[in-house]
């Protein structure tokens, strides 16, 4: 083999084995390394049948191995010549790291002894191979370690093994997880319980998975999270969350659902479906949030407190709600629980790329709730009729804008995570960031209209409904006989009652109707279709 | 070029793309394109106000076709409740992009105008 061929340094190679064993004592003086093989190397598998040849063919072993392994012997600090004469020392250091590096390998059957190795050492240790193996195996030991350290390969394996172990408690909490994908969850729809090896004993196989994220960095959640229909409790307590994708209306077996110390300023419209008739949901919490929270125009009555007590219950009119709602996600709620439209905002119109034309700036990414809107955001009067901004003509149609088209269209393409980047060179400013919310959006689900239910990639109109959820004791009697003050509710029982639910419209006809309009009515019904638009 | 109305407009405009493709479209359905519209405005002295033609030196007929789709689509639905979606293969999405951008294409319906 031709050395100059190789794009190798020029090697020190001392050949004598004396000059680097330094006159130690050895106890095999005369196992020198047998001549190397007479038969030219054809293929890699040649050259090794056994150790004598090992270490015989260590002179063609500097062009053994693929390129790009003899690429970083150039970076090896230890090659060069001048370090010949204290490498020993060094070489008798490494030696412990090299051995276990595994490259020289003492399976059985070798005849190995510390003279072998020293010797070994003293020659080869500066050889750029035998460097760059170690220092190989060094940085595939810190790949392999980087790999456990992503929290979201961590969460990957996990889920992997609860799945093949059938552990229904997936615990991912306190795992600095920051992202979460859907590629991740995805494999929990397909969970199955493991049946019961006992015979005669019949167990239910329908899963009850548990998912903890509890204080993780997550920012927001994928889809498939809502897709798993066996999800029975979910934690996402202590994580960035800033919004919940609307999906989570999906998830109908949900009896578990914890939500506090989140970044929330709301919840999706959605999430009403959980309380209906047909889903299981049992405890909800929410708090502590940035929740927004309605702020009534001073001097009405129609402050928070004013419901304090009993008289929620006694003021005519107030019933359940349960009795209607043609709407998908709001259908009969479930007797467990009541929930009542008390206010809402008024509508925030939105351009065809999503910038604001008029109305509250219910942004999502505010931080700091009370710095940008003190006391809350102001309720719409209760004849509030959404008016939409003037300029961009009379009518109002639902039909969809080109830009949302070629955005729906933009959403299906399989390339729509690099689309940014084949933008033709002079586009809109907001392009690009159009892009961006339109990946994240597919990622976190689709969004759909809460009126007209149509799916839309930006919304044109939003608002804000305040809800008050609340639980419905099942033995009223039973709580006012152990604490008769058990009714009186305090201020911030109230307050947190009202959940803010953001409402989202494809199109500027999709906003809430006249009745709706009445924030203080009670027994409200629920939104009706979008005939009751004009 | 079509016919004339009564006030000297066309009911029709051509669009024209930028390989030589000409769509006739009815003109109120054109104009919901806000571009279009300044484009074809009487009051105006663009040219193509006065031949009824517009040009697109920017987008290209695969793309104009499907423009033109959009507009007789929206002019169709304009006061539908249910709203049927519109199908775009997705090879067409950025480009389609686009030209939505150029043409500031919106749903609601200038009915003030000249259309």
């Amino acid at each position: 083999m031709d050395e100059d061929s190789l794009p190798l340094p020029k090697l020190a190679w001392d050949a004598s084995p004396d000059s680097s064993s330094h006159g130690r004592s050895r106890k095999r003086a005369k196992l020198t390394p047998p001549l190397p093989s007479s038969d030219l190397p054809l293929f890699s598998s040649d050259d090794d049948p056994n150790l004598e040849n090992y270490i015989g063919g260590r002179r063609k072993k500097q062009s053994r191995g693929t390129w790009y392994d003899h690429q970083p012997a150039a970076e090896s600090p230890l090659r060069s010549s001048d370090k010949i004469g204290n490498h020993v020392s060094d070489a008798k250091r490494a030696f412990k790291r090299q051995y276990d590096s595994g490259v020289f390998l003492g399976s059985d059957g070798t005849e190995v002894d510390e003279g072998l190795e020293e010797f070994q050492q003293s020659v080869y240790a500066n050889l750029p191979l035998r460097q760059w193996n170690s220092s190989q195996n060094s940085s595939q030991n810190s790949i392999i370690v980087k790999r456990q350290d992503t929290p979201e390969a961590w969460a990957k394996r996990e889920i992997e093994r609860c799945l093949e172990e059938g552990i229904e408690v997936i615990d991912l909490s306190l795992r600095k997880l920051t992202v979460l994908s859907n590629d991740t969850i995805r494999p929990l729809s397909a969970f199955t319980r493991l049946p019961p090896v006992v015979e005669g004993v019949f167990e239910r196989l329908e899963p009850q998975l548990k998912i903890f994220l509890a204080a993780n960095s997550l920012t927001a959640l994928p889809e498939e999270l809502f897709n798993i229909e066996s999800l029975t409790v979910l934690s996402l307590r202590g994580c960035h969350i800033y919004e919940i994708p609307p999906a989570i209306g999906k998830v109908r077996n949900l009896r578990e659902l914890n939500l506090s110390q989140n970044r929330l300023h709301y919840l999706p419209y959605e999430i009403l479906a959980l309380f209906s008739i047909d889903s299981h949901l049992e405890s909800f919490q929410i708090h502590p949030n940035y929740f927004y929270r309605p702020k009534y125009p001073p001097g009405e009555l129609k402050e928070p407190q004013y419901n304090i007590g009993l008289g929620r219950m006694t003021r005519p009119g107030r019933g359940a709600i349960g009795a209607l709602a043609s709407d998908e996600s709001a259908r009969r709620l479930h007797p467990q629980w009541k929930a009542l439209n008390k206010a809402r905002t008024e509508v925030r119109y939105m351009d065809i790329d999503g910038s604001n034309l008029k109305g509250p700036n219910i942004s999502t990414h505010m931080y700091r709730l009370d710095e940008l809107c003190p006391g809350g955001i102001p309720v719409a009067d209760a004849d509030d009729v959404p008016t939409p901004p003037k300029g961009r003509g009379q009518a109002i149609s639902r039909v969809p804008s080109l830009l949302e088209v070629a955005l729906k269209a933009c959403s299906k393409s399989p390339d729509l995570p690099r689309l940014h980047t084949m933008l033709p060179q002079p586009h809109a400013p907001s392009f690009p960031g159009l892009l961006e919310t339109l990946v994240s959006k597919t990622e976190s689900g689709a969004t759909k209209c809460t009126i007209c239910t149509r799916n839309f990639m930006i919304a044109r109109t939003e608002w804000i409904e305040w809800w008050e959820i609340s639980k419905v004791e099942v033995n009223p009697s039973l709580v006012s006989a152990a604490s008769p003050l058990r009714q009186m509710e305090n201020e911030r029982d109230v307050v947190e009652k009202m959940v803010p639910l953001i409402r989202r419209g494809c199109s500027w006809a999709c906003v809430p109707s006249k009745s709706e309009a009445l924030p203080e009515e009670d027994a409200m019904e629920m939104r009706r279709g979008c005939d009751d638009v004009d | 070029m079509v016919s004339n109305s009564n006030n000297g407009m066309s009911k029709y405009v051509t669009l024209r793309s930028s390989d030589g493709f000409e769509f006739v479209v009815l003109r109120e359905a054109a104009c919901r394109s806000g571009a279009i519209r300044r484009m074809l405005d009487p009051k105006s002295a663009f040219r193509e106000a006065a031949a009824s033609v517009c040009t697109f030196e920017e987008i290209n007929g695969i793309i104009l076709d499907k423009v033109a789709e959009y507009f007789y689509y929206n002019h169709k639905n304009r006061n539908q409740e249910d709203v049927p979606d519109m199908d775009i293969p997705p090879e067409l999405c950025l480009e389609l992009l686009m030209a939505a951008d150029f043409l500031d294409s919106l749903f609601t319906v200038c009915s003030s105008l000249h259309c």
